[in-house]
């Protein structure tokens, strides 16, 4: 397939894969080391140990001159010199986290199971103020996404398995929180995207382990969203990502890329029924959009890099791998919820200096 | 649980006794770990008779597995945790487990010097023992589901 191109890496297994700044991208490693490289995937700075757990990498962050790196250990927030030195400072958090990602209104967010997330607004020569935002009931924060609404308002939209979908108002300060949630009964939310801009939408797609998919033309205000499967989407389900006009689902058993689902989304038109699917069998086992440009695969051995521009060109008619397939409509009885959360305040311990 | 909580055979390796923890059976606190409902008691103990079966043990004696059905492995706790864990009982004393989720969920201010998660090398033994693929250790490695 000329629109994917794996890379190998003989000297480290990577974890994970995430695009960084405009062009750059960063591979986690399994032993707790992070790699950049630069939009030619030549090498450009490392950290060997950016979690000092040693612990597989599950999410880099980048702000700034901050580097986030979390593993299911640990959260490190490291800052790097602006002069060209070598000397880089960490700052540890000692709970383990499912990854990490930046918000629209500048912080470090970190989804941390049973305890909520973590939420952090570096600032630089001064101890991280971190706050911890767990819930009341507790909820079990699994994966988080932050988009900007048209109105300007800031919102965390959380994966939070069988508890559905939740969403937070998130501005800028302290003080307790409404998470408001939807769920139906059977639901298993392991991932959800943003639609659109994320500094200018309030779209999202959430999905179900089992491949459900919602869509949300807006994720606050949905009461019965658009609830729908492929029939065709086999094996667990691990990530639902959106770029270029498509919808990606990975899972256990494939990379599908859905054509035209999403047109139309954000103005209030109902999902196509009827979708171009092109199902890449594989054995992936993450994937991450980056520079709304590529796909990256995280393979037992290496990645995949999926060009979506190349996508875009085998989609014409005369190509013969895609197939149109109708999804299935479900009914679900929704239940809307709200938990209240509370906030924990500390400051990110154990600061130190590591040369890499 | 029925009026015996006590597995009726010991493990086909090692002849461990196996008891269903009421704790871990909704008789315990909200935060204590659950096995789901739909897991039979058969099947809990096929968990454990596994780990023991493959010595899928840390370098403290306790046991760990999985749950693997047509490669796709199946959900153990309520928190969707997927692997199980068995603290090292001493001999003549039955073991007991529960599921743990592979992700440290320990808040800095009461930990209290247990990780909470499984070691990495448990997941290499259940990748080298064929109970768990390349792909699978992978997530689990990384705290996702698999």
């Amino acid at each position: 397939m000329t629109e994917i191109t794996p890379r190998q890496f003989e000297d480290f297994e990577v974890s994970c894969a995430v695009g960084v700044g405009t062009d750059a991208f960063c591979l986690g490693i399994e032993d707790g080391g992070i790699r950049f490289f630069n939009e030619r995937w030549e090498p450009i700075f490392g950290m060997k140990q950016a979690v000092m757990s040693g612990e597989a990498i599950n999410g880099v962050a980048v702000l700034g001159q901050f580097v986030a790196a979390t593993s299911r250990d640990d959260v490190w927030i490291w800052t790097l010199p602006r002069d060209g030195g070598k000397k880089v400072f960490g700052a540890h958090f000692p709970v383990g986290a499912h990854g990490i990602i930046t918000s629209t209104n500048g912080y470090f967010v970190a989804p941390l199971g049973l305890q909520g997330m973590m939420l952090c607004k570096p600032k630089e020569g001064e101890a991280h103020g971190v706050t911890i935002t767990g819930g009341n009931p507790q909820v079990y924060v699994y994966w988080v996404v932050s988009q900007q609404a048209p109105d300007g308002q800031h919102l965390l939209a959380c994966a939070l398995r069988r508890q559905g979908v939740g969403v937070l108002d998130f501005a800028d300060g302290e003080g307790n929180k409404t998470l408001h949630t939807k769920t139906f009964s059977g639901l298993d939310v392991v991932d959800l995207c943003t639609v659109g801009p994320r500094d200018h939408s309030a779209s999202a797609v959430a999905m179900g382990r089992d491949g459900t998919l919602i869509l949300f033309d807006d994720i606050r205000e949905a009461v019965n969203p658009p609830t729908i499967k492929f029939k065709s989407v086999e094996g667990t389900a691990y990530r639902v990502l959106s770029a270029g006009g498509y919808l990606f689902v990975l899972t256990s058993k494939a990379l599908h890329a859905i054509s035209g689902l999403l047109d139309g989304f954000g103005k209030g038109q109902p999902p196509q029924q009827e979708s171009p699917i092109l199902t890449i069998p594989m054995e992936a086992v993450d994937a991450e959009v980056a520079h709304d440009r590529w796909v990256l695969v995280t393979m037992p051995s290496g990645i995949l890099v999926l060009d979506i521009a190349k996508l875009k060109e085998a989609e014409k008619p005369d190509k013969p791998r895609w197939d149109r397939r109708t999804a299935t409509t479900l009914s679900p009885k929704w239940h809307s919820g709200s938990v209240q959360s509370i906030d924990r305040n500390g400051a990110l311990q154990d600061a130190m200096s590591a040369t890499n | 649980m029925g009026s015996d909580p006590e597995h009726s055979e010991p493990t086909r390796r090692s002849k461990y006794r196996y008891l269903f923890s009421p704790k871990h059976h909704g008789g315990g606190s909200p935060t204590d770990a659950r096995w789901v409902e739909d897991l039979s008691r058969n099947d809990e103990f096929y968990v454990f008779d596994e780990a023991d079966w493959h010595e899928v043990a840390d370098g403290g004696g306790w046991l760990y597995c999985v749950l693997n059905e047509a490669g796709e492995l199946r959900d153990l706790g309520t928190w969707d945790q997927q692997v199980a864990e068995f603290p090292y009982a001493r001999e003549g004393v039955p073991w007991h487990g529960y599921p743990i989720w592979a992700v440290n969920h320990t808040a800095p201010e009461n930990r209290n010097g247990e990780n909470m998660r499984p070691a990495k090398a448990i997941f290499a033994r259940l990748e080298e023992v064929g109970l768990i693929t390349a792909r699978q250790r992978k997530r689990l490695w990384k705290g996702k589901h698999a």
